[in-house]
């Protein structure tokens, strides 16, 4: 019976399955039926876990390190298989034309050069370098040069293969037969009349053409009016703006707030003081100041009360000194409240 | 010739607090807010604004140097103190030893 009950788990892809399972009765809720999967999960994953701890394991840095087995499972094909090529032009030739294929030898014996050379490429047979002389023939015209008419002639046959060879690729890329390695190469050319593959421009492309528009006028796109819905361009290039180094009149304003923004904040961040001393005692003082002048003269007080229009006490009244030790932002203020003196 | 943008503030200022704590104060807002930082290639100076106005009379190729240079950012970003600002750090150390 237990063999029955077997949870199938392949550690190669963390997979546990159980062909087993099946609900005793449907469940009557929502709730029912997520405690009941979740209760069939845990024993799932425990299955899995269980399988994970009884591998040997060896000790890294961060714990215990495991080896994964080989996955037993076989996932499906995540593309699909490839696609049978079209028959390229040669090839379609040669079967109308009942042609073979030929194995070639890797040498051939040259006649100009009187030595073994290879059928193609670096040291070849015929090659147009070797021939030293062309004799002139009664039809060829006088002034006319044959190494470069053979020069020509050789481009244009070089240009004829390379046409087919495109041709034979579009072909393919029709079916959708293309080698990989060439998807990018075929779509880059000028496909007339058969449905080119659509190239994908990204958002971010397209708003970097659209800056690089929008800025291409004689006043760099300032005063043009904008679309609705179009936004400013962005930093185009390598764009650093700096404060100026020198504002009008002393220090300016923009320089000190960076500066004091960049100081409070590494201030706040090294301060190693719970309490600011100085200011603490100077608070107290004022609080000590305020209570005696209140117990002397009640009138004082009601009258400073009534000065304010809405008849209440003055804010800053009732503070401890050591609630306003704060340097600079939460760093400060929080270490303040840590080290409060009871 | 350029201000010091937030990243090198920071990493400049970093540097200075490790010698001097909180005098820092002292230095960067001095009473008068006389004295700044300024970049010039890869060297950071201090010097007084009425330097400073002055030197933007001259173009970056010819400007070499101007008030006390504090130290230097490295090719990859970080900055290193010069000897030229002992001086600077001398008035406003944290720890100070007197020798007899």
């Amino acid at each position: 019976m237990e063999a029955e009950n077997q949870i199938q788990v392949d550690l190669g892809h963390l997979l546990a399955f159980d062909p087993y399972h099946h609900f005793a009765s449907p469940p009557k809720s929502r709730e029912d039926l997520v405690t009941e999967c979740l209760r069939a999960g845990t024993k799932l994953v425990q299955a899995i876990t269980d399988g994970l701890f009884n591998l040997s394991a060896t000790e890294a840095i961060e714990g215990p390190l495991v080896k994964l087995p080989k996955p037993t499972t076989r996932l499906p094909r995540e593309k699909h298989l490839p696609r049978p090529k079209p028959p390229t032009k040669w090839e379609m030739f040669a079967k109308s034309k009942g042609i073979q294929k030929r194995k070639k030898n890797k040498v051939l014996w040259d006649e100009q050069t009187d030595s073994w050379k290879r059928s193609y490429g670096y040291d070849r047979v015929n090659d147009d370098a070797d021939v030293p002389i062309i004799e002139a023939k009664m039809t060829d015209e006088p002034g006319s040069d044959p190494f470069a008419k053979r020069k020509e002639e050789k481009k244009k046959r070089v240009e004829k293969t390379e046409k087919n060879r495109l041709q034979n690729l579009k072909q393919a890329a029709k079916v959708g037969a293309l080698p990989s390695h060439v998807q990018l190469a075929a779509t880059a050319l000028p496909i007339t009349g058969t449905q080119a593959a659509p190239k994908k421009i990204t958002k971010d492309e397209l708003g970097n053409v659209a800056g690089l528009a929008a800025t291409a006028t004689a006043s760099g796109g300032k005063f043009d009016k904008k679309v609705a819905g179009e936004k400013a361009v962005k930093h185009q290039g390598k764009h650093r703006k700096f404060l100026p180094a020198a504002e009008g009149s002393g220090m300016g304003n923009r320089e000190k707030e960076q500066t004091d923004k960049v100081l409070s904040k590494l201030m706040a961040r090294n301060s190693h003081e719970i309490l600011n001393v100085g200011k603490a005692v100077s608070m107290y003082n004022v609080k000590k100041q305020r209570d005696g002048r209140n117990q002397k003269g009640r009138s004082s007080f009601d009258s400073s009360s009534k000065l304010k229009p809405n008849g209440k006490p003055m804010k800053g009244d009732k503070k401890s000194p050591y609630q306003k030790s704060r340097k600079g932002g939460s760093h400060g203020g929080g270490a303040s409240r840590k080290g409060k003196v009871d | 010739m350029r201000l010091l943008d937030e990243a090198e503030t920071t990493v400049v200022f970093e540097k200075l607090l490790k010698f001097i704590g909180n005098n820092l104060k002292n230095i960067v807002e001095s009473p008068a807010r006389r004295y700044c930082f300024r970049l010039q290639k890869n060297r950071v100076y201090y010097v007084s604004e009425a330097l400073v106005k002055r030197a933007t009379n001259i173009s970056q190729k010819n400007l070499v140097a101007m008030g006390t240079c504090v130290g230097r950012f490295t090719h990859g970003g970080k900055f290193h103190l010069t000897v030229q600002c002992l001086g600077l750090l001398a008035a406003n150390a944290k720890h100070k030893v007197w020798l007899k």
